[in-house]
């Protein structure tokens, strides 16, 4: 009751003083009012759209590069072929050709393990890296914590003539709960031309001796 | 008698109008009982024999042989076991590696894998349980089917001891299709249904022949 009749007093007196300058400030008010609503308009044409949300940051680099991916940071640090690999338990064979990356990766703070990742062909196919060698030989099995490097292998079952121009793209799980936006990924170019991937594969790449 | 005088027509309009009324009424509700315009039946999907390539849409595929495997136990206290083992050789032409899937048995055939669209076997074959995998060289086998590469898959079906192989199985084979979804805007595989309205009902794009190999198990 007091508030109501504290704010009815001055009231009147405001209005009767900005009388005069009613006019203006209606168009005043019109302007600033399409201005916002302008602005409204503009803001959702830029907002980023279903695609793009779901879209990774991707950080670029070459082979033998250090990238840093905000979350974790990758180097590619081999990159070679062969027919057969020699696990622990078994010797995997193929009729197409293993690729095996070599790389090491690190986080600034937060541990996490790298997912399998995915091989980008040139004519832009996506190569899951393969499932005939068990994850816990490749460095998904390994944490990445902060301070220092770990390394480890990930492998890739590929036809030949997808080797040329590929590149090898790192990511980090994703909440099993909620889809987080804009995570980072890193892309890297493995180096591989004409010439350096049509040499022979080797026979077998043992993973007996890293372990 | 007949005389054209304008009170004697006047009558004729007002039943003439009722009378193209109800033709037209009649006309439409047998159209509607006998199903509508536009409900010709489909075409039987098309019988295919083994080692004709099938267009799903995200794989294509050739049916090649069929016949019951033995696993033999592996310990004195297990069993044997038999597995009716369909082979396919299957190319993924989408752009990405897709797993190779499990076959619906008799579930809901929702998912667009390779597997997901083996969608009735004739005889039917009494399984509780089937996988599919894809061959590699020597033993080792895999669950991914990778994009532009044709490989080759073996679909098991578990079979009791009982079980007598026949002499050829019709599969019939659904397919898959690119489309936008209603809430995730970006195009995607989405499995081929039929047009009828009610539950989902995978389409049946192709009916396969597989001969039955007389193998070690039958």
């Amino acid at each position: 009751m007091t508030a109501t009749q504290e704010q009815t007093a001055p009231a009147p007196d405001r209005t009767g003083r900005r009388a005069p300058r009613r006019k203006d400030s209606r168009v005043l008010s019109a302007v600033l009012g399409l201005a916002l609503a302008a602005g409204a308009i503009w803001l959702q044409s830029i907002a980023l759209d279903n695609n793009a949300m779901e879209a990774p940051l991707t950080y670029v680099g070459d082979r033998d590069d250090t990238v840093d991916g905000g979350r974790f940071s990758v180097k590619v640090t081999s990159v070679a072929t062969a027919k057969s690999i020699e696990t622990d338990q078994e010797t995997v064979e193929t009729d197409q050709v293993f690729l095996v990356v070599g790389a090491m990766g690190t986080v600034p703070s937060e541990p996490l393990k790298l997912s399998q990742p995915t091989l980008l062909t040139a004519d832009g196919l996506k190569f899951q890296a393969t499932d005939r060698i068990p994850a816990t030989s490749t460095l998904a099995n390994r944490w990445l914590q902060p301070g220092f490097w770990n390394d480890g292998y990930f492998f890739f079952e590929v036809p030949p003539a997808a080797l040329p121009d590929a590149k090898v793209v790192f990511e980090i799980p994703n909440s099993p709960l909620y889809g987080e936006p804009l995570m980072p990924e890193v892309e890297i170019d493995l180096g591989l031309d004409e010439a350096t991937a049509k040499q022979p594969p080797k026979d077998v790449h043992s993973l007996k001796k890293s372990r | 008698m007949t005389d054209p005088s304008g009170s004697d027509d006047r009558p004729k309009r007002p039943i003439l109008v009722p009378v193209i009324g109800l033709v037209l009424a009649t006309g439409l509700g047998v159209t509607a009982l006998l199903g509508g315009l536009n409900e010709k039946p489909d075409l039987k999907p098309p019988n295919v024999a083994a080692g004709r390539t099938i267009k799903m849409g995200l794989f294509e595929a050739e049916a090649v042989s069929s016949q019951v495997r033995v696993q033999r136990a592996t310990t004195s206290f297990g069993e044997d076991k038999r597995f009716l083992d369909l082979t396919f050789k299957v190319k993924n032409v989408g752009e990405q590696t897709t797993p190779v899937g499990m076959p619906p048995l008799g579930g809901k055939a929702l998912s667009t894998t390779f597997a997901g669209a083996l969608l009735k076997i004739t005889p039917p074959i009494k399984s509780e349980f089937a996988t599919a995998h894809v061959a590699g060289k020597g033993q080792s086998q895999s669950g991914q089917l990778h994009p532009g590469v044709a490989s080759t898959v073996i679909v098991s079906y578990q079979v009791d001891q009982t079980f007598q192989p026949p002499e050829k199985l019709v599969v019939e084979v659904g397919g898959q299709e690119l489309a936008e979804g209603h809430i995730d805007t970006r195009e995607s595989w989405w499995p081929v249904y039929e047009d009828s309205p009610g539950p989902l009902v995978r389409k049946v794009l192709a009916q396969v022949t597989i001969p039955v190999k007389a193998g070690d198990g039958a």
